[in-house]
């Protein structure tokens, strides 16, 4: 119990009965597809560049806040940006 | 290249101090990601993950550190004197609770000296590090704190109160059992809320830069920002 409530923390990993379910996103790719850095990008959200890299490699779910500013500093509706994926049984 | 530009302002003392010393630790984690690179083909499955996973971090911290920003902000005057008072007050803390320790146990020898020196300067070097890398993330110096940093600020401390807790119910039952132990009650508590400052930085420090160990950083379009 307390091992999958650590790793839920750490890893963005929400657990909804007995299906686990991560936040993916495709902002590294957006990122590119606008030619922005990591530090550019951090700077214009008003973050620091270590919230941007733990975004993108998913080991931090951000706030509706800042999801809604990344949406809208993209152009892009939220649910294109940010999504549930239902974990494998063996990630688990 | 500085010479092609007449108009580029000179770098002061300072950012060319701390980019001669950036480049030293560069070449230094360049040169420990190598061994461990190498080290990592002996292994196989998680192991070997591991050892490339720790590989990556130190070329990525490399880079991150070797960059002529990293250079400029740590030479800012505002982070000079912060960084710098910061270091004296840990240091003759550590130096205070490291001799005492050293004195109540040994008495007025000089050969514990040496020992407490070593351990004095071990300790400042850990901190101040930790510090540095800190400081590099924006976690330290910085009044203004982002919600990654407000949510790992908030594990680092659980994580912390958690060692500090467990540490203080195992003195307090050898306090209470065990009466010789009440004279070093006060030096046991000293180096209890060092301990957890330490340990604090470092689960900080852990949680904030894990990250680099997941992607290279070259690939992160550095180059594309130089060129603009």
């Amino acid at each position: 119990m307390k091992r999958w409530q650590s790793k839920s923390r750490e890893k963005g990993v929400l657990y909804m009965g007995k299906q686990s379910w991560h936040v993916a996103n495709c902002l590294r790719e957006l990122r590119r597809e606008h030619e922005l850095t990591q530090e550019k990008l951090a700077e214009d959200l008003g973050v620091t560049r270590h919230t941007i890299l733990a975004l993108e490699v998913g080991r931090y779910v951000p706030s509706i806040e800042l999801a809604l500013r990344l949406a809208a500093h993209f152009q892009r509706p939220l649910e294109t940006i940010f999504w549930l994926e239902e974990n494998q049984e063996n990630e688990m | 290249m500085s010479s092609s530009n007449p108009n580029k302002v000179p770098e002061s003392y300072y950012v060319r101090l701390n980019g001669w010393n950036n480049r030293v630790y560069t070449y230094l984690l360049n040169w420990l990601a190598a061994g461990l690179a190498r080290v990592a083909l002996l292994w196989r499955g998680k192991t070997r993950q591991r050892f490339e996973g720790t590989a990556r971090f130190l070329r990525n911290l490399a880079f991150y550190i070797g960059r002529p920003e990293t250079a400029r902000l740590m030479a800012e005057p505002q982070f000079l004197r912060q960084a710098v008072g910061e270091t004296l007050w840990l240091a003759s803390l550590i130096a205070v609770v490291t001799v005492w320790t050293f004195l109540s146990v040994y008495g007025f020898m000089l050969i514990p000296l040496i020992p407490a020196t070593l351990l004095v300067a071990a300790l400042t070097f850990l901190i101040t590090h930790l510090l540095y890398l800190l400081a590099l993330s924006g976690d330290a110096y910085r009044g203004v704190q982002d919600e990654g940093q407000r949510q790992v600020a908030y594990q680092a401390s659980s994580f912390a109160l958690r060692f500090a807790g467990g540490i203080l119910i195992v003195l307090s039952l050898c306090l209470a059992f065990v009466a010789a132990w009440r004279t070093w009650a006060a030096i046991d508590l000293s180096l209890l809320v060092l301990a957890t400052r330490v340990i604090y930085l470092a689960r900080l420090a852990h949680l904030r830069w894990a990250v680099l160990a997941i992607i290279p950083l070259e690939d992160e379009g550095e180059a594309l920002a130089e060129q603009k």
